[in-house]
């Protein structure tokens, strides 16, 4: 079969004249050194990640030892004497939570009354 | 150093050898980019991609075979993103044999790039001009190595039907003896 196909391509007069003469492409001369400067940049920049990566590191670390909160200085804060609260009449504060207890105490005792109410029931109940 | 030599002291992270490999095939891998594209700059962009693509991938290639499919393959695969990236794709600016007098394998060729579709086109340029095995050439279209085949005879089809000339065959002569007493009469619509 394939000795066949082969026969039939080589008495073809298009495969004959196809491999006559090949098609020739002039390249252009700085094609090569613009190919291997690219490749040596490429190089350089898949070298850089870690060095990249420390510089970022470094950079972080240096604008949070300079740029916190307050900027205050590294001297030991002083202590200062606590002083004594003043003393103001106490605040009565209303219980947010006050209606809920008097709900939960008013389910309750309804739950209570519906207990002893059901209570005598049980007697009437065959052993 | 062989090839694979190369190869190898390419894998191993030698720039030199790679430049080496570079020297070796850019001038394939531009000419079938320009096959592809048929636009100068867009191949000398593409060639310049493939091979910064094939640095970066050098560990992966098998040393067993030879470099330079494995190049065409990434080339057009290179090729097809540039195409679905640059939309409206350039006027082409490059033609085969444009700047001399074809001979009648040059006509064909240059008959082939216009008439036939980019694939079948590649195919013909990659087994004829490169000389590549029905194998490689599938490996790098993709294709299964039966598709190719028929790829390439339908091609060559296309290409004997267009070639053929355009006006009438001469009319055969009479095989009767024409003497000058002979006359012929035609039929009249009476």
């Amino acid at each position: 079969m394939s000795s066949r196909s082969n026969k039939n391509s080589i008495s073809d007069p298009v495969d004959l004249l196809l491999r006559e003469r090949m098609p020739v492409v002039s390249v252009p001369r700085d094609l090569e050194a613009r190919i291997r400067s690219a490749v040596a940049e490429d190089r350089k920049r898949g070298q850089a990640p870690i060095g990249r990566w420390l510089a970022v590191a470094a950079v972080v670390v240096l604008f949070v030892v300079f740029n916190r909160p307050g900027e205050q200085p590294v001297a030991p804060p002083k202590l200062a004497r606590a002083q004594e609260l003043p003393v103001s009449e106490p605040v009565l504060m209303e219980n947010p939570l006050r209606h809920e207890a008097m709900a939960l105490k008013r389910d309750v005792d309804r739950t209570g009354r519906f207990l002893l109410d059901a209570l005598p029931s049980l007697s009437l109940v065959d052993p | 150093m062989d090839e694979r030599s190369l190869a190898q002291a390419a894998q191993e992270g030698s720039s030199d050898a790679y430049g080496r490999l570079i020297s070796l095939h850019h001038a394939r891998v531009f000419a079938f980019l320009l096959s592809l594209t048929r636009h100068r700059q867009d191949a000398e962009d593409l060639t310049q991609d493939t091979f910064v693509r094939a640095w970066r991938n050098i560990q992966k290639f098998d040393r067993s075979l030879p470099m330079l499919p494995w190049l065409l393959t990434i080339a057009r695969r290179q090729s097809i993103a540039n195409l679905r990236k640059r939309r409206p794709l350039p006027e082409p600016d490059w033609m085969l044999y444009e700047s001399e007098e074809p001979t009648p394998s040059g006509r064909l060729w240059r008959l082939a790039d216009r008439c036939l579709s980019r694939e079948s086109f590649s195919a013909l340029w990659l087994h004829y001009r490169e000389e590549l095995p029905l194998k490689e050439v599938a490996k790098i279209l993709g294709k299964r190595e039966g598709a190719v085949k028929v790829l390439l005879h339908r091609a060559r089809n296309t290409l004997a039907t267009a070639a053929r000339p355009a006006t009438p065959p001469p009319i055969k002569p009479s095989p009767l003896p024409v003497t000058t007493d002979t006359m012929i009469s035609y039929p009249t619509a009476s």
